[in-house]
């Protein structure tokens, strides 16, 4: 889960526990990146588009240029991100606006991560 | 002349006025008969034919001439024909030759200065006239030279012929400097030619108003001007120049630029901060409502709606600041079927009150619209049916071809809008009797951006009300071509939603 808002982000690693799911946060696309050269290896990433130091269309370019980590499936969570286009995506597993439509958000994830 | 009244009247005064004076010149010359004795028998009628001539012209002075001789040759005492001789004959032949001369020459003399003095007064009036022109231009002058505006005038090859002090300032070139000099020297490189259209629909009689464009200053600075070009023409009404108004709109595009940048901030602080922490509430609510006991999940839920509200009414003010500050609420037209769109948005209204639509179609409903919009409008109107409507009776929908265009249309029973309301119904922050609204109140935007989405696919929507036929607003949107779509500046939006079950086609 890579997000800047402590509140959302929070949230989000409780509900994904909750529903039984090994979950683990960044607070932007620089942590997150990290997290996955130390050899992190999510079947899924939920990711903000607005963040400080890294945002999340620096964070895929990042990403598609790393082989190794260009095929994780990415899900974009963003409370805005239709006056600027999406990031591209090798492996794009959908776009949730905030709030999010937990029904749909949940069934995405299972699908990836079962 | 002569035959026509006044002059027969006025020759007839002549004749009076010189049987008059004659008459007065015989009696002074016959009184002074004693002491004159029979020397110059003329002396006093020459006053009284000048006098006559000056006053009743050349006649009656010719005929003052006559009546002298006549009344000297029968009453002058001592002044006979017969007696004096060829001595008298002489004198008095002389004495008409003379007075008929002085006759004719005082009349002219006269008429001389009847004319010298009515030419001295039409100069007067003329030079009065002129001094009121001039003034008049130069109060014209004093305004062109005041304005903040800078004004040009220019003749039909675009030569500068008028260029006042706002020009100067604003272009850089003093009077002298301009003055002879082509207008192309103000254009910048990218519009050499502007000039030449607008000077031929000027010279073509036509007014050029507010046309925005680019000009170029003396220092090389682009300035953005709005130019109002009127045809100048000459005293026959032919078109001889053009008078160029130029505003320079700079800053006014600069604060433009700046707004516009305030408002893509603005729309982008409130969606993402407001929705960020209503996420988080949403999450976390989603997460106690799996472990809560039964006493709990009432009070969840109610926390849950609440945030779902404040969720529409976010996207409802977002859609407002976009429609108002904006150009109006973007839409993404796609290959469409309205049939798709009714029954899903219908469906979703069924689940919650079960029988109360009733929804009927005929005919094509495909076009290119945005789907998703389509349906905001659709559940909008239909919310607002359920919510007006009388309670318990069905809300209709229809959709129906209509030639080039589809009409929706969604009724419902129950009170009716009063008169006055239909025409303020789609404004803004408008909102229904209190009662309606059961206590949870919107914020008023549902129907202004029903309209306003309308409005985005070039359709219109309407709203009637009866007590008989109940309320219906009816939604015609054109099928919009390719070309429409070019030309009414929808851009496209990238969007994702989640799919959402719709059972049913047509």
């Amino acid at each position: 889960m890579v997000e800047d808002a402590l509140e959302t982000r929070d949230a989000m690693l409780e509900l994904l526990t909750a529903e039984g799911y090994q979950a683990s946060a960044a607070a932007n696309g620089f942590e997150a990146l990290s997290l996955l050269e130390k050899g992190e290896r999510p079947s899924l990433i939920l990711l903000d588009l607005f963040m400080p130091v890294m945002d999340g269309w620096e964070f895929c370019r990042q990403l598609a240029a790393r082989p190794a980590l260009s095929e994780i499936p990415i899900a974009i969570v963003s409370a805005t991100g239709q006056d600027r286009p999406l990031p591209e995506r090798k492996s794009d597993a959908g776009h949730f606006r905030k709030p999010i439509d937990l029904v749909s958000l949940l069934n995405t994830i299972r699908r990836h991560c079962n | 002349m002569a035959d026509d009244e006044p002059g027969t009247r006025s020759g007839a005064r002549g004749a009076i006025a010189a049987l008059a004076c004659v008459s007065l010149a015989w009696g002074v010359r016959w009184l002074l008969h004693p002491v004159l004795g029979n020397q110059v028998p003329f002396l006093l009628f020459f006053p009284a034919i000048v006098f006559v001539s000056w006053f009743w012209g050349r006649n009656a002075g010719l005929l003052a001439v006559a009546l002298s001789a006549l009344f000297a040759l029968r009453f002058l005492p001592g002044f006979e024909l017969s007696a004096a001789g060829v001595t008298t004959g002489l004198m008095l032949g002389l004495f008409i030759l003379v007075g008929s001369s002085i006759a004719v020459a005082v009349a002219l003399m006269h008429r001389a200065r009847i004319d010298v003095q009515e030419a001295f007064e039409r100069s007067e009036q003329a030079a009065a006239q002129l001094r009121a022109s001039e003034q008049s231009v130069r109060l014209l002058a004093s305004i062109v030279e005041s304005s903040e505006d800078a004004i040009i005038a220019q003749d039909l090859v675009g030569r500068i012929i008028g260029w006042n002090r706002s020009a100067e300032r604003l272009f850089g070139y003093s009077e002298k400097e301009a003055l002879g000099q082509s207008i192309e020297m103000l254009m910048p490189p990218d519009r050499a030619d502007d000039w030449r259209h607008i000077l031929n629909r000027v010279a073509n009689g036509e007014r050029v108003e507010r046309f925005e464009t680019k000009r170029r200053a003396r220092d090389g600075r682009i300035l953005n001007v709005s130019l109002t070009v009127s045809p100048v023409r000459d005293a026959e009404g032919r078109i001889v120049g053009a008078a160029k108004i130029v505003r320079d709109v700079t800053a006014e595009r600069e604060a433009q630029i700046e707004t516009e940048k305030t408002r893509e901030l603005f729309i982008g602080t409130l969606s993402h901060d407001l929705r960020n922490p209503l996420n988080a509430i949403t999450v976390t609510l989603h997460t106690l409502n799996r472990q809560a006991p039964e006493t709990a999940q009432k009070a969840i839920a109610r926390m849950a709606n609440s945030a779902d509200r404040m969720s529409r009414m976010i996207d409802q003010l977002m859609d407002l600041t976009k429609s108002r500050l904006g150009g109006g609420i973007p839409i993404d037209p796609q290959s469409a079927d309205l049939a798709l769109v009714c029954q899903s948005v219908t469906d979703e209204f069924e689940a919650l009150q079960p029988g109360r639509t009733r929804l009927s179609m005929e005919g094509n409903l495909t076009g290119r619209w945005d789907s998703d919009r389509l349906a905001q409008v659709l559940a909008n109107l239909l919310s607002n049916a359920f919510k007006y409507g009388a309670a318990g009776v069905p809300v209709s929908v229809s959709a129906k071809s209509c030639g080039p265009s589809v009409v929706v249309e969604v009724t419902n029973q129950g009170p009716e809008i009063p008169a006055s309301l239909i025409p303020v119904i789609f404004d803004p922050f408008r909102r229904g009797p209190l009662e309606a609204n059961r206590g949870v109140m919107g914020l008023g935007l549902g129907l202004y951006i029903v309209r306003e989405i309308v409005q985005a696919h070039q359709g219109e929507i309407t709203a009637r009300s009866s007590p008989t036929e109940g309320t219906t607003f009816s939604v015609r949107l054109p099928r919009m071509s390719e070309s429409v779509l070019a030309s009414s500046g929808s851009r496209p939006v990238p969007r994702t939603t989640s799919p959402k079950s719709t059972t049913g086609g047509r």
